[in-house]
C-alpha cells in the first residue's frame, strides 16, 4: 500500500459513512421519488404551456390546491385513479405501461417452456438408463 | 470559513479505490451526505433558489423557472443517489473502475484560468439538464480515489459568482489540509 492510501485508510478507519447502507435500504423509496418527480415535472410543464393555474387543476380534479402543491413538489403518493384523472384533465400521458403480450407471443413462450421440460425429461430418462 | 475536522468514507471499492467526503467542523455529517439530503428536498432547494434570485439580480430566474428548476434539481439529486447505489450494490460485485465511470472530469475553464493544479470532478447522471455539482480532488493517479470537498447548484456557465468561488477555496483548503496530513499531491 502506498503512502497516500495508507494515510487515507488511517484517517477514515473510524469514519465510515452509512450513506450506502441507507441508500440501499431506501432503494424503493428513491425509485418512487424519482417517478413522482418526473410526473411533477411533466405536470408543471403542461400547466405552464397551457396557462392553467394550480387552482384550476385542483377544481377540475376536485382536490384541494394543497394536494396539487404537494404533487408538484413530488411529495404526493399517486394512485392509478389519480394518474388517470390527471392524464384526462391535461390531455397527456404521464405513465406508460409495457404492452400486453399478444396471444401468439404467449403461445410461443408456453411452447418454449414445454420443449424445455421435454428436454429435461429426456435427459433424466437417459441418466436412469 | 469552514474548518475541516476529518474525512468520511462514503464507500470503498477494491484495494484502494473509493469515494470520500470532507467532514467540516460543526456539521453533523460529511459534506456529500449533507448536500445530497438538501438537494433531495424540494422546499430546501426552492428556498435556496429564492435567496439566489435576491442576491444575484443579473442572473435571476423567472417565478415559473424557480419551481421548475427546483424540480429538476431534486430529480438530479435522486438520480445521483440511484446511480451510486446501483453501481456499488450490483450483483456482479464492485468494479474497481466504477468510480471512473460515475465521476467525470470536466473541462476546467475556470480552474485552468487560475492556474490551479487540482483535479476537478463532477458526478455523472444521464439527465440532459445538469445543475448539480459535487467538487472533488482526485487523491491518486493510479487508483480511483476521490475526496468530495463541497458542492453547489450551478446555474451559470462560469464559476465567477461568489458562492462558486467559495467552492474553489474549499478545494484549495482541502489540498493544504491533505498535505499537512502527509499526502503527496
Amino acid at each position: 500500500m502506498d503512502n497516500n492510501t495508507a494515510i487515507l485508510k488511517k484517517l477514515t478507519s473510524n469514519n465510515a459513512s452509512n450513506w450506502l447502507t441507507e441508500a440501499t435500504a431506501n432503494q424503493i423509496k428513491t425509485e418512487a421519488a424519482i417517478k413522482a418527480m418526473q410526473i411533477a415535472i411533466h405536470i408543471g410543464n403542461h400547466l405552464e404551456a397551457k396557462g392553467i393555474s394550480q387552482k384550476t387543476l385542483a377544481a377540475k380534479l376536485q382536490v384541494s390546491p394543497q394536494y396539487i402543491s404537494r404533487l408538484l413538489k413530488g411529495k404526493q403518493n399517486l394512485s392509478l385513479e389519480t394518474i388517470t384523472a390527471l392524464e384526462l384533465a391535461l390531455d397527456t400521458s404521464l405513465v406508460s405501461i409495457a404492452p400486453v403480450p399478444s396471444s401468439y407471443e404467449i403461445a410461443e413462450s408456453q411452447l418454449a417452456i414445454a420443449s424445455e421440460n421435454e428436454v429435461n425429461y429426456e435427459s433424466e430418462k437417459g441418466s436412469v438408463e | 470559513m469552514l474548518i475541516i475536522s476529518g474525512i468520511d468514507s462514503i464507500f470503498e471499492a477494491g484495494e484502494a479505490d473509493g469515494l470520500y467526503a470532507i467532514q467540516y467542523e460543526g456539521h453533523s455529517t460529511n459534506i456529500f451526505t449533507e448536500l445530497l439530503q438538501q438537494y433531495k428536498n424540494y422546499d430546501d432547494v426552492l428556498s435556496w433558489l429564492k435567496d439566489y434570485n435576491k442576491q444575484y439580480q443579473n442572473n435571476k430566474l423567472s417565478t415559473f423557472k424557480l419551481e421548475s428548476t427546483a424540480r429538476h434539481i431534486v430529480l438530479e439529486a435522486l438520480t445521483i443517489e440511484r446511480t451510486l447505489q446501483k453501481a456499488f450494490t450490483s450483483p456482479q460485485g464492485i468494479n474497481t473502475t466504477i468510480l471512473n465511470e460515475v465521476l467525470e472530469s470536466f473541462y476546467p475553464h475556470d480552474i485552468r484560468a487560475q492556474n490551479i493544479s487540482l483535479s476537478y470532478w463532477k458526478l455523472k447522471t444521464n439527465l440532459s439538464q445538469k445543475l448539480l455539482r459535487f467538487y472533488a480532488i482526485r487523491l491518486h493517479t493510479q487508483y480511483e480515489q476521490y475526496l468530495i470537498t463541497g458542492g453547489a447548484i450551478k446555474l451559470t456557465m462560469r464559476m465567477e459568482l461568489p458562492y462558486l468561488q467559495e467552492q474553489i477555496t474549499l478545494l484549495h483548503n482541502a489540498k493544504s489540509w491533505l498535505e499537512n496530513q502527509g499526502f503527496n499531491l
